[in-house]
């Protein structure tokens, strides 16, 4: 059982389908202008550059001593970054800084439910009004963030604006500083459901391709074992051979004269002999002779092969025997070519 | 099939036998041209029995069923034989060198 749990633990990687996970990129929408509106409803703002270009980071520095709360403001108008995009979430961090000897506020609220509102031009409108942000602070710690989903923009152009306001009983009373980042993470719209559902179909269709290509090729090899057509493997022996260097002459070509002698029993082709007699001057052509047996002995000369043929397969089989028995014995190791 | 794969074995060992003899075959060329020339007969004498060889087989009669299982006893003989041969020959170096 627990070596089936381990199995099973090794074969997850390959059972789980590959490329089906969305990749979402962490990118980070930068908008164009930030602001803190104060109480008294001037507004102190801060252009883009000002931004932290990895994270995005508005620095907000004011001192108040009325009760009235100011409010952190941002816009982000059509940014060429986050247009075409799937939204897959927005994200807020709010950061407290223990500024010396000033305080901060305890909470930051996401507020202005009419306000805070994300617009896509072409596709849909997301919003996340009632999204209320409540950290409370203590130290230097982040008070609070949020996600905000079901945002998507994809084929149209992303704008909005939040205000974030800035609460607590300590406002009205002194100073405060705050960081607040924004980030939005979006995907090019290539890695969602419907993309892995591609994906999917792709990994099918190539299975499907690779499954073909193995019944071709096993039709392939079940037609090539079928083939009886031997012509290609005969040329290959005898390519393979032909390189051998053949040579009759001297001792060499007495030594190898039986072997030859076999090698003709499957090569030699009767072809008339033709001499001239002596004495006489003329010259003689022999035929061959086994057309003129077949032509004037008819049935004797079957009887003829017969016979020859039983006698002939008898001392064959009664030698191959022999010759097997030689093989048994594990001391024999002699090539006796001459003896072939 | 048989007769290519007898031939090519055959080939082989003729010119296995050739590289072993060549050296005697240099030596009576050189130094003893007359035996050479003697051995020379012999070697046409042979050439020309095989080159009768066909009509022979033609003139005796024999059937081709007959002349098929000579020829397949030889191929058997000659490849069975240095199958088992190198095998053996092989299995005694495994043996000497085994620790």
């Amino acid at each position: 059982m627990k070596k089936s749990f381990y199995l099973l633990l090794l074969l997850i990687p390959f059972i789980m389908p590959k490329n089906v996970f969305a990749k979402i990129l962490y990118e980070e929408a930068v908008p164009d202008s930030a602001a803190v509106i104060r109480e008294d409803g001037t507004t102190s703002t801060q252009s883009i550059t000002a931004f932290n270009s990895s994270v995005i980071r508005y620095y907000g520095f004011y001192q108040t001593t009325s009760a009235n709360r100011p409010q952190i403001y941002y816009h982000f108008a059509e940014h060429s970054n986050i247009n075409d995009k799937y939204i897959e979430s927005i994200h807020f961090n709010f950061y407290g800084a223990n500024w010396s000897t000033y305080y901060v506020p305890y909470t930051f609220t996401l507020v202005d439910t009419y306000n805070n509102i994300l617009t896509c031009e072409s596709d849909s409108t997301g919003s996340w009004q009632n999204d209320i942000i409540n950290g409370q602070y203590q130290g230097v710690n982040t008070i609070g963030s949020r996600n905000v989903t079901g945002v998507s923009c994809y084929g149209g152009h992303l704008s909005g604006q939040f205000y974030l306001n800035v609460g607590g009983d300590y406002v009205n009373k002194i100073g405060w500083y705050a960081v607040s980042e924004l980030s939005i993470h979006y995907n090019d719209g290539t890695d969602n459901n419907s993309s892995a559902l591609n994906d999917i179909k792709d990994n099918t269709n190539a299975t499907k391709n690779n499954t073909n290509d193995i019944k071709n090729n096993t039709k392939e090899t079940n037609d090539l074992i079928k083939n009886t057509d031997t012509t290609d493997s005969q040329n290959s022996a005898s390519a393979f051979f032909s390189d051998f260097s053949r040579n009759s002459h001297g001792l060499t070509g007495i030594v190898t004269a039986p072997l030859r002698l076999i090698e003709s029993f499957t090569t030699a082709s009767c072809s008339p002999i033709t001499f001239q007699l002596p004495f006489v001057n003329n010259w003689v052509t022999l035929p061959c002779m086994k057309s003129i047996y077949e032509t004037h002995f008819g049935v004797f000369f079957t009887l003829y092969q017969l016979i020859t043929t039983g006698v002939i397969c008898y001392g064959v089989c009664i030698n191959l025997y022999s010759k097997l028995r030689q093989l048994e014995n594990p001391n024999n190791d002699r090539i006796e070519v001459l003896q072939l | 099939m048989i007769g290519k794969l007898l031939k090519g074995i055959i080939d082989f060992i003729i010119s296995l036998v050739g590289i072993i003899l060549l050296p005697i075959d240099t030596l009576i060329s050189n130094a003893f041209p007359s035996l050479g020339n003697a051995i020379q007969s012999i070697n046409d004498l042979i050439n020309y029995i095989i080159g009768v060889i066909g009509y022979a087989i033609d003139a005796s009669g024999l059937s081709d069923i007959a002349l098929f299982m000579i020829v397949a006893y030889y191929s058997f003989s000659i490849t069975c034989t240095l199958s088992a041969s190198a095998l053996k020959l092989a299995l005694k170096w495994y043996e000497k060198l085994k620790p």
